[in-house]
């Protein structure tokens, strides 16, 4: 299959997003004609850059063809892979934080994730992770008094 | 003058200083944090203020104020993390700066036009206050919107290298800053039934998101292809000794954008709504027409610096102008203020120039004194701060996200904005790997309700009119003027570079 080059599926996204929320607000529309004005100038606008940018795309394919060049892609698995596990431990961290609140989850994120960026010094790891805890919680929390103490949903559910 | 002779001698006491003390290293280390912000430090200070004389607790806020400001230029260059979303445009030329072993100017430059610029603004609300307050006054529903407007087309400004996609994420984050109910009419737009989305889409969540989460991603993909540390190679070129300021024609050359930010930033800081965050970037765009060197935005620029935190607080001391004389609060954290001072018994107006003198007097130069203190605070940390350089990433990583977290999370204890700061993180990795710059966006967030909101206002206050309204306000047909410019400034400058070169 011939490889398209990454701006046309930016264009087609953006023209996708485009007539999304142009459907999204026709009910608006019926009940208040002025909440839509700049919404709807915002996604025409868009749908035009959308328009433009995938005939630039279809230029740069063209012109990588005509080099034999492979035309730059979006999703290449091999340069994803890395900002995608990452981006997983993140992830993750935001479900346990819900789950279990930040107190509880952000040290176990914190060595968990340093590892991963290839972190191998465990004292360093665990002195770095006790005094941001420390500062959190006496700074924070005793201080300034930002409600980070309650232990999560589950804890919720399970005093409930 | 007697009162401020009164004054001067109610700042050098010892509760005064040390509150003074107290709110500038407390808010340089708030203001550092991302997510959280001057407003956030102010509200949570305020309640310590209660047990304090009326000057001495005041004076801790507006030096908290200021310095928060200035705080977060320090993780915004050292990390790509702006602590404050004054201090994103700051991040777009500090980061580079960084990466290049230059740190510790970018980080000095940061501090002396961040003095230079809350100086101005110091200077400005002890001398002129009572006249720019009349200033204020001047300003409606249609000013806000085309000072909003005048924002928005600096987005092309900031669209990096590709100013078609640029301007497409500009206009995207005016869609995103449509989300929520409508100020107007109440309507929800784009809620799809959720009530988290109600409020709309918090500023603090996206720029964490696309700033702070996406340059995790960032450091992952660097530290798997060997670099370990901000800076790049060895390290061995680092500038990290000696005075913390570029030397010569690079420091000169910042002179005239600092002056032009500064008075830019005063009075944009005077307009309510507008505030450091519009500073900011109205002057970085700006700075980028008159730079010598337009070439280095985005790349590492000193020059960018200047202007982004000369006016960004610049505007800190604007915005204390309609707060005290008029009492009209024309931001979050002047709002605070504004309670503040009527905890402690202030009456905001006429009053405090003539019943509360010796108290208001006291303020302004506390606020001016916080400037200087944090100036020279900032100025002997850049070599230390700087270091942040040559930790390895892969401590950096986890700590920007658990302090990001913190921030968003502190905000309204709202886990929901937590989920938007997760969900724009994937989007600004995304957006930059597709070659969409996010400053647009941010910008595009921030002014959107601020122009929409005004400009309908105005359109009810014209009755159908608009033209002769327009056209019966001098500072509205200004700032058209200046929209006008700023557009097709770019556009004529290259036709006139064109020509010259033919």
């Amino acid at each position: 299959m011939k490889k398209i080059h990454q701006d046309v599926w930016c264009g087609v996204f953006l023209l996708a997003l485009s007539a999304f929320g142009y459907f999204s607000s026709i009910d608006l529309a019926a009940k208040s004609p002025d909440s839509v004005v700049l919404p709807r100038l915002s996604l025409a606008v868009i749908a035009i850059f959308g328009i433009l940018i995938v005939v630039d795309g279809i230029r740069k394919t063209r012109l990588a063809a005509g080099k034999g060049e492979l035309p730059k892609q979006f999703f290449v698995w091999k340069e994803m892979k890395v900002p995608l596990k990452a981006f997983g431990f993140i992830t993750a961290y935001i479900a346990l934080f819900w789950c279990i609140g930040y107190m509880v989850a952000t040290p176990i994120f914190m060595l968990a994730f340093m590892y991963h960026l290839k972190m191998r010094n465990w004292k360093v790891m665990i002195l770095i992770t006790v005094i941001f805890m420390a500062i959190v919680y006496f700074f924070f929390v005793g201080f300034l008094h930002v409600r980070l103490a309650n232990l999560g949903a589950i804890s919720t559910y399970l005093l409930n | 003058m007697s009162e401020l002779m009164s004054a001067i001698s109610t700042v050098l006491s010892p509760s005064v200083i040390l509150a003074l003390m107290i709110g500038t290293v407390g808010g340089m280390f708030i203001g550092a944090m991302p997510g959280f912000s001057a407003v956030m430090g102010v509200s949570l200070l305020l309640p310590i203020t209660f047990s304090m004389s009326p000057a001495a607790g005041l004076v801790m806020l507006v030096a908290l104020y200021t310095s928060a400001i200035y705080g977060g230029s320090l993780t915004a260059i050292l990390c790509s993390t702006p602590g404050t979303p004054a201090s994103a445009a700051t991040a777009i030329d500090g980061y580079p700066l960084t990466q290049q072993g230059r740190g510790m100017e970018a980080v000095g430059v940061a501090t002396l036009a961040s003095v230079f610029g809350g100086l101005v603004g110091a200077v400005a609300l002890l001398t002129i206050a009572p006249q720019l307050g009349r200033l204020a006054l001047k300003f409606s529903a249609i000013e806000y919107a085309l000072v909003a407007l005048f924002g928005l087309t600096v987005i092309g400004a900031l669209a990096g290298e590709n100013m078609m996609k640029g301007l497409c994420s500009g206009v995207i984050g005016i869609l995103i800053g449509t989300i929520g109910a409508d100020s107007l009419t109440g309507f929800p737009r784009f809620t799809f039934g959720s009530i988290y989305l109600e409020d709309g889409l918090q500023t603090a969540a996206a720029m964490i998101g696309l700033f702070s989460v996406a340059q995790v991603l960032n450091i992952a993909v660097n530290i798997y292809q060997g670099q370990t540390k901000i800076i790049l190679g060895d390290g061995t070129g680092a500038k990290l000794k000696g005075i913390a300021l570029p030397k010569g024609k690079e420091l000169r050359e910042l002179w005239p954008h600092m002056i032009r930010s500064s008075i830019i930033g005063t009075i944009v800081g005077i307009m309510p709504a507008a505030g450091s965050g519009v500073s900011s970037w109205i002057n970085y765009s700006m700075g980028k027409k008159f730079a010598k060197h337009p070439e280095l935005f985005g790349k590492g620029s000193f020059e960018g610096i200047a202007c982004s935190e000369a006016g960004n607080n610049s505007a800190c001391g604007g915005a204390l102008v309609p707060l005290i004389t008029l009492g009209v609060p024309g931001s979050g954290v002047t709002a605070i203020l504004l309670g503040g001072m009527t905890i402690h018994g202030l009456v905001p107006g006429a009053e405090m120039f003539t019943t509360y003198a010796d108290t208001t007097y006291t303020i302004m130069l506390g606020y001016l004194i916080a400037n200087i203190l944090f100036g020279v605070i900032g100025l002997l940390i850049a070599k230390h701060v700087a270091k942040v350089a040559l930790v390895p990433m892969g401590y950096l990583g986890p700590i920007i996200i658990a302090i990001g977290t913190l921030g968003v999370y502190a905000i309204h204890s709202n886990f929901a904005e937590v989920v938007m700061m997760w969900a724009f993180g994937l989007v600004g990795y995304v957006m930059k790997k597709a070659g969409f710059a996010p400053s647009p966006m941010i910008l595009g967030i921030v002014l959107s309700r601020i122009a929409e909101d005004n400009l309908r206002r105005a359109i009810v206050l014209s009755r159908g009119n608009m033209l002769t309204y327009i056209l019966g306000r001098p500072i509205s047909i200004v700032f058209i003027a200046l929209c006008v410019i700023s557009l097709f400034s770019p556009i004529f400058m290259k036709w006139v570079n064109k020509k010259s070169r033919g």
